[in-house]
C-alpha cells in the first residue's frame, strides 16, 4: 500500500431533514486497491460517494480525493458510474460518448479514437452510429461502462456497479475493473452482493445505519471472525436447529457458523444422524455473505 | 468553464436544430397563416372582380319609387327600363325578358332596404345583385354631385400624414409608432414560450434519462446550467432569425401585390432603442430560462415540471390584462407597477422603451433591477438544481428550499 491513501474521509456525518443517514464516519482508500464498500440497501453508501464527489456536501467532516476536497475541474482522474444511471436515449452512440469524453477533459479526437477501441473491444462497433434507444438493455449497460472508463481514469467510483447486469456483462465489467486494476487504477465500488466483493475487493468498508461496522483487509476481517465455520457438500433435506448453528444454505453446499458454545465436532456428529447425506466437510473462516449476515443481526 | 459550457451548449443546439421537426413546427404556422392569407387575399379580389366585371347581367328593370335613380348610371347595361311595380318586374324576370328586377322603395335613404330579383346564372348571382342594387343606387346619388373629380374623391381614400407631438417633442407618426413595439413583443414572445418548452424538456429529460448525476461528477452545475441556456438562446435566436427572413420575403412577395397598411419606410428606430430592447429581451429570457431550469431539476417527470411552470409563465403573460391601460398611459402608475414586478417587468420595459416611453434615469434604474432579478433567478434556479436533481421520484418542497437558503 502506498503511503498516501487517494481518498481520505474524516469524522464525515450527513443529514437529510431530521434523518441522521451518516454518523462520524472515517476510512481510507489506499492508492492501487480495489475497495468494496458494503452495506445492505439504505444504509448510507451512495451517500457518501456522491458526498465524496461533492455533489452532496456534508453537514460535518472532510471527503477528499489527492488531499482535497473534488471538483468537477479535476474530473479527468475521475470515472464514475452511480447507481441511477441512463442514457440519453435518442442520441447516438458514438455521438454520446465522444460528449462525454469531451466533458471529462478530452479532446474530440481522442474522445473517438478511445469510444471507437472500446466499442470494437466489447463488440458494438457496428452499432457506433445507432441511436442508444434502439439497443438491447445489455448493450446500453455495455456503453455506459464504457462512458465510465473513456478517460482511462486514475481512480473509479462505482455505486452498485453490477445492478441490473446480466451475467455476460458482469463478467464482463469485472475482468474490465481487474483489467484496470492492473493498470494502475484504484477501484472503489458499493454493492450488497458479498460474492462480488469477496472475489475481488481487497479490502473492505461495511457500513450499517450510517456507521462503520467493519473495516479493513478482507483476509484479517474474516481471521477476525475465526476459523470454525464448516463448508458441508451434502445432498438431501438439509436440518434446521438453531440451538447448534447459522447456516447459508445452497442446493448442494450449506455454510455453517456454530453458535456460541457450540463446537463444530458437535454440529457435524448433530448432521451426519440427520437423513442428510454428507459428500464432505472443510473447517475454514467464514465468507463476507455470513459475515454480513452477523453483522446485520447485531447493535453496531 | 467556458469550454464545458460551451460543450454542452453544442450539444443542446446540434440536438435540436438538427431535428426536421424543428423547422416544421418554426415555419409551418408562419408558412401556414402566410399561405391562407394569400389564398384569402387572393380570393377575396378575384371575389370582388367577378362581381364588379359580372358580364352575365345584360338586360335590366328599375322600378324606382324614391326618384333617385338616373338614366345615366345604367347606360353600360345593352338593355334597361323602368317599370311600375315590383310584381310585373318579378315576372318580367321570370320569363326571362329581364335578367334583373331592382326595386327602390320611395323611403330608401331611410330604411336603407332595396329588393331584387333576377335570374341565377352562376355562383355570383346573389352577390351581383346586392352590389348592382347598392352600387346603382351610390353612383346615382354621386352624379349629383357633379364634378368626376369629387366623385372620384369621395369614392377613394386620402393619404394623410399624422405627426404627433409631446411635451418631449416630436415623435413617430401614427400606425408605424407601434410596429416596433409589436415586433419587439413578438420576438420576445417567441423567445419565452419556445425557449421555456426547450428547457423544461432539456431538464426533464436529463432527470428522466438518469444521466443527470453522470454529468454532475463531470462538470459543475453551473456549468451545466449556463450551457443548457445557452443552447437553449441559440435555438431560439436560430428560430427568430428564420421566421425573421420569412417574414422579410413574404414582405417583399406580398407587398409587391397588395398594398400594406404600414409604410415602412416612415419607421424610425433610435439606436438606444435597439440597444434598451435587447437588453430587455435577454434579462426576460435569462429570468424564465433560469426559473425553467429550476423547475425542471425541481419536479421529477416533465409532465410534472409543465404544469408547474405553467404559474410562472401565466405570472409573465399577466400584462396581456392591462394591455388597454399600459397603451393609453405607457408611463401611468399600473404600468410602472407591472414595470417592476419581476416576471413581468421585462416585457413592460421592452414595451415602453420601444414606445420612447423611458427617460434615461429610469433606464440604468430599470437595467439595475432586471439584472438584480437575473442574478436573483439565477440563484433560485441553482438552489432547486442542487436540491432537486438528484430526487427521482419526488418534487422537492418549497419548506426545503426554504431551508437551503438558510444554510
Amino acid at each position: 500500500m502506498g503511503k498516501h491513501p487517494i481518498v481520505t474521509i474524516k469524522n464525515f456525518s450527513k443529514s437529510f431533514h431530521s434523518n441522521k443517514v451518516i454518523k462520524d464516519l472515517s476510512f481510507e482508500v489506499q492508492r492501487g486497491e480495489i475497495f468494496a464498500f458494503i452495506g445492505a440497501n439504505g444504509s448510507g453508501k451512495t451517500t457518501t460517494l456522491r458526498t465524496l464527489l461533492n455533489i452532496y456536501h456534508p453537514d460535518e467532516g472532510k471527503l477528499l480525493i489527492n488531499g482535497k476536497t473534488y471538483s468537477p475541474d479535476r474530473t479527468k482522474i475521475i470515472g464514475y458510474l452511480p447507481e441511477e444511471r441512463g442514457l440519453y436515449t435518442t442520441s447516438k452512440v458514438l455521438e454520446t460518448m465522444v460528449y462525454f469524453g469531451q466533458l471529462k477533459g478530452m479532446t474530440k479526437g481522442q474522445a473517438e479514437k478511445e469510444a471507437l477501441i472500446y466499442l470494437k473491444k466489447v463488440e458494438l462497433i457496428n452499432k457506433k452510429d445507432e441511436t442508444i434507444k434502439r439497443l438491447s438493455s445489455g448493450q446500453q449497460q455495455k456503453i455506459q461502462l464504457g462512458m465510465t472508463i473513456l478517460n482511462k481514469p486514475k481512480l473509479l467510483i462505482l455505486d452498485e456497479p453490477t445492478k441490473g447486469l446480466d451475467p455476460v456483462n458482469r463478467e464482463l465489467l469485472i475482468n474490465l475493473l481487474l483489467e484496470l486494476n492492473q493498470k494502475g487504477a484504484t477501484i472503489i465500488f458499493s454493492t450488497h452482493q458479498m460474492e462480488e466483493a469477496e472475489k475481488i475487493a481487497q479490502r473492505i468498508l461495511m457500513i450499517k445505519d450510517g456507521q462503520k461496522a467493519l473495516y479493513g483487509d478482507l483476509s484479517d476481517i474474516k481471521e477476525m471472525f475465526g476459523s470454525n465455520t464448516l463448508y458441508v457438500e451434502y445432498s438431501g433435506q438439509f436440518p434446521e436447529n438453531k440451538k447448534l448453528y447459522q447456516a447459508i444454505v445452497n442446493p448442494k453446499v450449506a455454510e455453517i457458523t456454530p453458535e456460541a458454545g457450540v463446537n463444530t465436532e458437535e454440529v457435524l456428529k448433530y448432521l451426519i444422524n440427520t437423513r442428510i447425506k454428507i459428500h464432505s466437510f472443510k473447517k475454514t473462516t467464514p465468507s463476507l455473505h455470513q459475515i454480513f449476515i452477523r453483522i446485520s443481526k447485531e447493535n453496531v | 468553464m467556458f469550454k464545458n459550457i460551451f460543450i454542452v451548449a453544442k450539444r443542446e443546439y446540434l440536438k435540436v436544430v438538427k431535428k426536421l421537426t424543428f423547422w416544421l413546427t418554426t415555419l409551418f404556422f408562419p408558412v401556414f397563416i402566410i399561405i391562407v392569407s394569400l389564398v384569402s387575399g387572393l380570393s377575396g379580389e378575384k371575389f370582388e372582380q367577378n362581381i364588379e366585371n359580372n358580364d352575365a347581367i345584360e338586360s335590366i328593370l328599375i322600378v324606382d319609387k324614391s326618384g333617385i335613380i338616373i338614366e345615366d348610371v345604367l347606360t353600360s347595361f345593352k338593355q334597361y327600363s323602368f317599370g311600375d311595380n315590383l310584381e310585373e318586374a318579378t315576372t318580367l324576370v321570370q320569363t326571362s325578358q329581364y335578367d334583373i328586377a331592382i326595386y327602390y322603395p320611395e323611403n330608401v335613404l331611410e330604411t336603407k332596404e332595396i329588393k331584387a330579383v333576377e335570374q341565377s346564372k352562376d355562383l355570383f348571382s346573389g352577390a351581383s345583385a346586392t352590389f348592382l342594387s347598392q352600387e346603382i343606387l351610390k353612383q346615382s346619388i354621386l352624379q349629383e354631385l357633379g364634378t368626376d373629380l369629387k366623385i372620384t374623391a369621395i369614392k377613394e381614400n386620402f393619404s394623410v400624414e399624422v405627426t404627433s407631438f409631446n411635451d418631449e417633442g416630436e415623435k413617430q407618426p401614427g400606425f408605424e409608432r407601434f410596429v416596433v413595439p409589436v415586433v419587439s413583443i413578438l420576438i420576445y414572445f417567441i423567445l419565452i414560450m419556445f425557449s421555456t418548452s426547450y428547457l423544461l424538456m432539456s431538464v426533464a429529460e436529463e432527470k428522466e434519462n438518469r444521466m443527470i448525476e453522470i454529468v454532475m461528477s463531470a462538470i459543475k452545475s453551473k456549468e451545466l446550467i449556463w450551457g443548457k441556456i445557452l443552447g437553449q438562446l441559440g435555438i431560439v435566436l436560430t428560430q427568430v432569425a428564420a421566421l425573421f427572413v420569412l417574414a422579410i420575403g413574404s414582405m417583399l412577395i406580398v407587398g409587391s401585390n397588395f398594398n400594406l397598411p404600414i409604410n415602412l419606410a416612415d419607421l424610425s428606430i433610435a439606436p438606444a432603442q435597439i440597444i434598451g430592447g435587447t437588453f430587455y429581451i435577454i434579462c426576460g429570457f435569462l429570468i424564465m430560462a433560469n426559473l425553467m431550469v429550476g423547475v425542471g431539476a425541481a419536479t421529477p417527470t416533465y409532465k410534472e415540471a409543465q404544469s408547474f411552470s405553467s404559474i410562472f409563465i401565466l405570472l409573465s403573460i399577466i400584462p396581456i390584462y392591462f394591455a388597454p391601460i399600459i397603451l393609453s398611459d405607457p408611463s401611468g402608475t399600473v404600468s410602472l407597477i407591472v414595470s417592476y414586478f419581476p416576471l413581468t417587468s421585462s416585457l413592460i420595459l421592452l414595451f415602453r422603451n420601444a414606445l420612447g416611453e423611458i427617460a434615461l434615469w429610469e433606464s440604468i434604474f430599470s437595467g439595475t433591477i432586471l439584472i438584480a432579478y437575473v442574478m436573483a433567478s439565477f440563484y433560485l434556479s441553482f438552489k432547486m438544481f442542487e436540491y432537486g436533481a438528484l430526487e427521482y421520484s419526488k418534487r422537492i418542497s418549497f419548506k426545503r428550499l426554504a431551508k437551503s437558503f438558510k444554510s
